[in-house]
């Protein structure tokens, strides 16, 4: 484990809701989190499905799965969503 | 045996006619774009006696294929001055599918003060004058209509905004449930129902012959095929996104990406997001009880059931439906983070029968202007009542985003062809700025909703910042969608089809089941493409050409946050779409 921690905001929506951590609100929480970790690694963390994941935005911009997160950025992860 | 339903309401004559034989494989929007190509002079006044209204259902509009009661309305657009089709989701589609009537054209004008009822069924149909029902709200034209004519009717209608000949009305058609609520909205085409004197439209489908399906075990075939896919599919099965939170659980995927249009399409993510999307309708809807609820459908046999009916927080029912374009207009577009206020703002375009996406932008604009501050839901809901009344500046902000920015002094107008731009932002997400840019329909983004594999990695997954390879994209899915707008399926089945090739061999199949045709996937965008040709030939001959399939302005110059971009997509490029 790393000794260094990172505070990233973590937002889950629609049906990823209900694996946000109990203090979260609305699906979005800041959490401390291991420096280096990926985008893959938080969701295992979260024990989310990975058949329930589509994709994650970080800062706005789509990242994927292997992309290691950094303090402060924001994350977005959804399952399939469409609309129009 | 199909057949045509001509209005003319000069001198008031309802006549039945053959279908001609090179209209008989069409239907929706290849049949509305082919008649008033035909039919209509392009250089016409939208609102004089020679523009025409024509409403036809889809090719499969009628049958048991899932999804696909839609009913397209055609004519020379008052809004773009353009070739226009708007469709809607309704059980009316269905009911002038299973009559076999290929479409209804309504045209001439009266020389005496109206308005009329058209009354339709199995033989042919009447008009029948309706004063009583002048300057009525949609919902009373509903509940009047329903009285007379029983509940198993359909009713097609126009509000007081129709009546009065604004450039943002819609044509209304009812829900399951008999709410004015569905609507062919774009365009201003219920202006022009309102030019002709035309107040609603009843439908009596009494012994209706029911779809003339030709191979009936290759429909079949084709329905099992498309409903495995509209079932499996992620987004549209059910408890998927779509069903459980609606289209507005779109809000947060585009504010994430940065392409939630904000504040007048001056910032791409809005604050206020997770306030107004679909997750929190959801919740609300939940919270409230009562009249609410998601998974609405708009039609019968709708697989995907992506509508929903708000409740006002006694649990009364307040307005069907909040999805993604119009929660988002009168929301981001307008800085308003209180659903119940968007909610009210939708209430009040529905009644007053229009657009909510060009009432939104004409708001966002209006708010641009200074006549309400951004984020004002109450100065927003009272300023949108003037088009209610019908006042000078109700007048205004009822023709539109264009000519209200216009009367103003406005230089930040969200259009491409006067008609107000959907709720993705092109300096965000190129491939649908081209798909505004170049639609003969004008801003559109069900004209080729590249959105699919820009935001929501549908159908492949393409950077939305990059402009590489939109140009194709957007042309492919402008081509099918023609096709798709034909066949008379939701839009929404192009989830399934992007990604299941079952899915899409089944859909192809049942538009060949119910003509008796042998059209191959492969064919879908050749066959789409016939259409968009016919439209734009008009537009050209309408005075619209390639000088207009142009970004505003203010997107060139002005960068976007938070990515910061302008639209880098060139004039040449742009023309290379229909070169």
């Amino acid at each position: 484990l790393s000794e260094h921690k990172i505070k990233v905001e973590v937002n889950l929506f629609a049906n990823l809701r209900k694996y946000a951590p109990p203090e979260s609100i609305e699906g979005s929480t800041t959490m401390e989190l291991d420096e280096g970790i990926t985008i893959d690694e938080l969701c295992r963390q979260l024990e989310i499905p990975p058949s329930e994941l589509k994709q994650f935005f970080v800062n706005h911009v789509r990242r994927g799965e292997d992309y290691r997160l950094q303090e402060g950025d924001r994350v977005a992860i959804f399952p399939p969503v469409a609309g129009g | 045996m199909a057949w045509i339903l001509r209005v003319n309401m000069r001198d008031q004559s309802v006549k039945v006619e053959d279908v001609p034989g090179d209209y008989e494989l069409l239907g929706g929007r290849a049949l509305t774009s082919r008649m008033v190509y035909d039919e209509v002079p392009a250089d016409c006044h939208p609102l004089g006696p020679n523009n025409k209204i024509i409403i036809s259902p889809g090719v499969v509009t009628g049958t048991n294929a899932p999804s696909s009661g839609r009913v397209s309305v055609g004519g020379k657009s008052p809004l773009t001055g353009g070739i226009k089709e708007s469709n809607a989701g309704t059980p009316v589609a269905q009911k002038l599918g299973r009559l076999q009537i290929k479409a209804v054209v309504v045209e001439g004008q009266p020389d005496k003060e109206g308005p009329w009822i058209l009354k339709l069924n199995k033989d042919g149909g009447e008009l029948i004058p309706a004063q009583e029902l002048k300057g009525k709200l949609t919902s009373e034209v509903n509940e009047a209509l329903f009285k007379d004519y029983g509940e198993k009717a359909g009713v097609i209608n126009i509000g007081p905004a129709g009546e009065n000949r604004m450039f943002m009305a819609g044509v209304c058609f009812n829900d399951n449930e008999g709410r004015a609520s569905r609507y062919a909205g774009r365009g201003g085409l219920g202006a022009v129902l309102g030019s002709k004197g035309v107040k609603a439209i009843v439908i009596d489908e009494a012994d209706a012959p029911k779809v003339d399906i030709k191979d009936q075990d290759l429909f079949k075939q084709g329905v099992k095929k498309l409903a495995e896919g509209l079932r499996s599919h992620d987004v549209t099965k059910p408890g998927g996104a779509l069903n459980s939170f609606g289209t507005a659980v779109l809000i947060n995927i585009l504010n994430e990406a940065g392409g939630l249009p904000t504040r007048n399409f001056s910032e791409g993510v809005f604050d206020g997001a997770q306030k107004i999307s679909g997750e929190t309708i959801a919740d609300t809807v939940n919270q409230r009880g009562g009249a609410g609820m998601m998974g609405h459908s708009c039609h019968p046999g709708c697989l995907i059931q992506c509508s929903n009916v708000y409740p006002k927080p006694d649990g009364s029912e307040h307005v069907s439906c909040v999805e993604y374009e119009s929660d988002w207009a009168f929301g981001a577009n307008c800085g308003i983070d209180n659903l119940d206020h968007v909610a009210e703002l939708i209430r009040l375009c529905n009644e007053y029968g229009i657009d909510t996406i060009e009432a939104g932008v004409t708001m966002g604009v209006a708010m641009e202007a200074g006549l309400v501050k951004f984020g004002d839901g109450e100065g927003a809901i009272k300023l949108l009542q003037e088009v209610g009344k019908n006042s000078t500046l109700g007048r205004i902000l009822g023709n539109g985003s264009e000519f209200t920015g216009n009367a103003y002094g406005v230089t930040r107008i969200p259009t491409v062809k006067r008609q107000g731009m959907p709720a993705y932002e092109p300096r965000s997400v190129k491939g649908i700025g081209v798909t505004y840019i170049t639609s003969p329909m004008g801003a559109d983004h069900t004209a080729g909703y590249t959105i699919a594999p820009e935001i929501l990695s549908v159908g492949g997954q393409v950077d939305p910042l990059a402009k590489e390879g939109k140009i194709d994209l957007s042309r492919t899915f402008q081509q099918v969608t023609a096709f798709v707008d034909s066949a008379g399926y939701c839009l929404f089945i192009a989830f399934a089809i992007l990604d299941i090739d079952s899915a899409n061999e089944g859909m192809v199949e049942t538009v060949n089941g119910v003509l008796g045709t042998n059209y191959k996937p492969e064919d879908v965008p050749r066959l789409g493409a016939e259409t968009l040709e016919i439209e734009r030939e008009f537009n050209q001959k309408a005075g619209i050409t390639s000088v207009h399939d142009r970004p505003p302005e203010f997107m060139r110059y002005e960068s976007l946050p938070p990515h910061n971009r302008t639209f880098d997509i060139s004039d040449e490029e742009l023309d290379s779409v229909w070169k």
